[in-house]
């Protein structure tokens, strides 16, 4: 299996505090892999230096071997890595369609405004193809129903579950997903496992940030931990689950002892 | 029986031939002239709603851009005897290069400051025009030369009305193409959520430099046209005041609303000469009666009055109006 995303000794520094310090993480094709580890570890830290949000201090991220280290975030995008937010993004004042339509745009849907303006039939041609497009997605995310509503009206579970859509428009490689599962309710979470797996069949792999241990065991391959900026444990979810210094980080030294114990 | 909605289709042609008959009624030609004046209001209006309306950036430049229209438009034609229709290319001109002039700061200066800076560069631009010898000074450009077809003069209040009526409805076109395309979509997302368009792979430096050269470009257009149409020009006309004119306009129609652009232009334009016979109170019983509108009618007069009577759904744009 070949690597899709590479981070190598990737730091990032806020003034005096390593935010992040020598992140090595190997994401391969065809893997759901995820970033755990407590509040303040450093896991958006991460996401965001690898989709060009922010610069890193030092370090490199590769995508599909290509240096893509401080590029902007649109570059980033448009070579093929989506990216949803942990507190929702979205365009309250733009129907869901147009949502989907917008994250579209720059693959389905390019030229300037004069180019436009100077070409009716085309732009009408690029305009229904995105517009199919867009109709596509949200019947695969279950969404139809709310094709015409505007973004901003609907329940906080389907605003996460149009975010994952709109970086699907854009035919990503791989989408990086800041908690995708926080705030949703049991049977919505379980609603968007389902759609998850769903998009890493239709072969777009994941990296996600996730505190839901259920959501996490349930669906990634490999898993990396974080704790106070350091990579302190990589594996299945299996090693991680029965790691020594994961658990430490986790529960404390006190509950990681009794473990032993027992065992 | 026709529904509302389907009623509402023919809005544009109706409000279009609302205009081309109002000439038959108004017959004074002062009022004629507030006609027009209007008129190329509703076009400067129609390209800050890109900015103002739809990416939500509050520019309060539009003044000096309007009198650079109108500058190197008279002066093309006065200093250099240029035909005023092949004038219009070195106006094109200046307003995509003062857009992107414009468009670039925008990146870096946010909020309140952006609107700083911009009310700079019309105080700039409005001293320049005042101190510079070769832009006539105080007392600005005279004899400026009418707009002609084939011999045809447009050189009466009736005719001038009919040209620039000609030139909004073509506006109102290009302005409408470009509200429902993607560039539209584009501009709303600015304004709903800068980090979510870059994560859709889209520049959002690109997105912010078109919306101010297209407004700049509406601007520049009109002004020229002011510039034939009056026949002189002064400093004077191109104030932070009428900057903020523009942006009333906008917050009367209801920002983001299309074609309250064009009734906020005419609101604007029509009632301080309405108040006129008042006295020396009418600006401030003008400022008075925007101020109510702005309180009472946030969202638009037409947009907020169907809510009112429950013709309009609630909460149609996103979160923020309820």
């Amino acid at each position: 299996m070949s690597i899709l995303l590479e981070t190598k000794n990737l730091t990032k520094r806020f003034g005096g505090l390593e935010a992040v310090k020598d992140v090595n993480i190997q994401v391969k094709e065809r893997e759901i892999h995820a970033l755990i580890g407590p509040n303040g570890a450093g896991k958006t830290t991460t996401l965001s230096m690898i989709n060009g949000t922010l610069r890193p201090t030092a370090g490199e991220v590769l995508f599909l071997g290509q240096e893509i280290t401080g590029k902007p975030t649109y570059v980033v995008a448009n070579l093929g890595i989506g990216r949803t937010f942990q507190n929702i993004k979205q365009f309250g004042s733009l129907t869901v369609l147009e949502n989907l339509m917008v994250g579209g745009m720059s693959h389905y849907n390019k030229g300037g405004v004069l180019h436009m303006l100077l070409h009716m039939k085309e732009t009408r041609h690029m305009e229904e193809a995105v517009e199919e497009k867009a109709k596509e997605i949200l019947s695969r995310i279950g969404m139809e129903a709310f094709e015409k509503e505007y973004a901003g009206n609907l329940p906080y579970g389907r605003q996460k579950v149009l975010e994952l859509g709109r970086a699907l428009m854009g035919d990503p490689r791989l989408i990086l997903l800041d908690e995708p599962a926080a705030g949703l309710n049991p049977s919505e979470r379980a609603e968007f496992v389902e759609i998850l797996k769903n998009v890493y069949e239709s072969g777009i792999d994941l990296f996600l940030i996730e505190h839901n241990m259920d959501v996490v065991m349930n669906i990634s391959h490999r898993i990396t931990v974080l704790n106070f900026g350091r990579q302190i444990a990589e594996g299945t979810p299996q090693e991680i689950a029965n790691n020594e210094t994961v658990i430490k980080a986790y529960l404390g030294d006190r509950f990681s002892e009794g473990k032993n114990r027992r065992g | 029986m026709k529904t509302a909605r389907e009623w509402k289709k023919y809005f544009p042609v109706f409000l279009m031939l609302l205009l081309a008959v109002i000439p038959a009624f108004v017959t004074g030609n002062y009022y004629r002239t507030v006609c027009c004046q209007a008129m190329l209001y509703a076009i400067v209006a129609l390209g800050l709603n890109f900015i103002v309306g739809l990416s939500g950036l509050m520019t309060l430049g539009t003044a000096a851009i309007y009198g650079l229209g109108s500058y190197v438009s008279a002066l093309f034609c006065v200093k250099l005897g240029w035909n005023p229709w092949a004038a219009l290319i070195p106006v094109l001109i200046s307003g995509w290069l003062i857009g992107k002039g414009l468009g670039y700061p925008s990146l870096r200066v946010q909020g309140v400051y952006l609107s700083l800076a911009t009310i700079g560069f019309n105080e700039i631009v409005r001293n320049l025009l005042t101190n510079l010898e070769w832009t006539g000074s105080g007392t600005g450009i005279r004899n400026i030369p009418v707009y002609e077809i084939g011999g045809f003069a447009f050189d009466t209040q009736i005719r001038s009305y009919y040209l620039i009526y000609a030139v909004l409805l073509l506006f109102i076109v290009i302005a409408w193409k470009i509200v429902n395309s993607r560039w539209g979509r584009a501009f709303k997302a600015v304004k709903d959520n800068p980090d979510a368009l870059e994560v859709c792979g889209i520049n959002i430096a690109n997105v912010k430099i078109t919306a101010f050269t297209l407004s700049a470009i509406f601007a520049v257009v009109a002004g020229a046209m002011y510039a034939h149409f009056n026949r002189y020009i002064t400093p004077a006309t191109y104030t932070t005041d009428l900057s903020i004119s523009f942006v009333v306009m906008l917050i009367i129609g209801g920002l983001g609303n299309f074609w309250g652009c064009i009734y906020g232009a005419y609101i604007v334009a029509f009632l301080p000469q309405l108040l006129r016979p008042i006295g020396l109170t009418y600006k401030l019983i003008y400022a008075v009666i925007i101020m109510l509108l702005v309180v009472f009618f946030p969202n638009g007069i037409f947009h907020d009055i169907r809510r009112y009577l429950g013709l309009h759904r609630v909460l149609k744009k996103g979160g923020e109006e309820g």
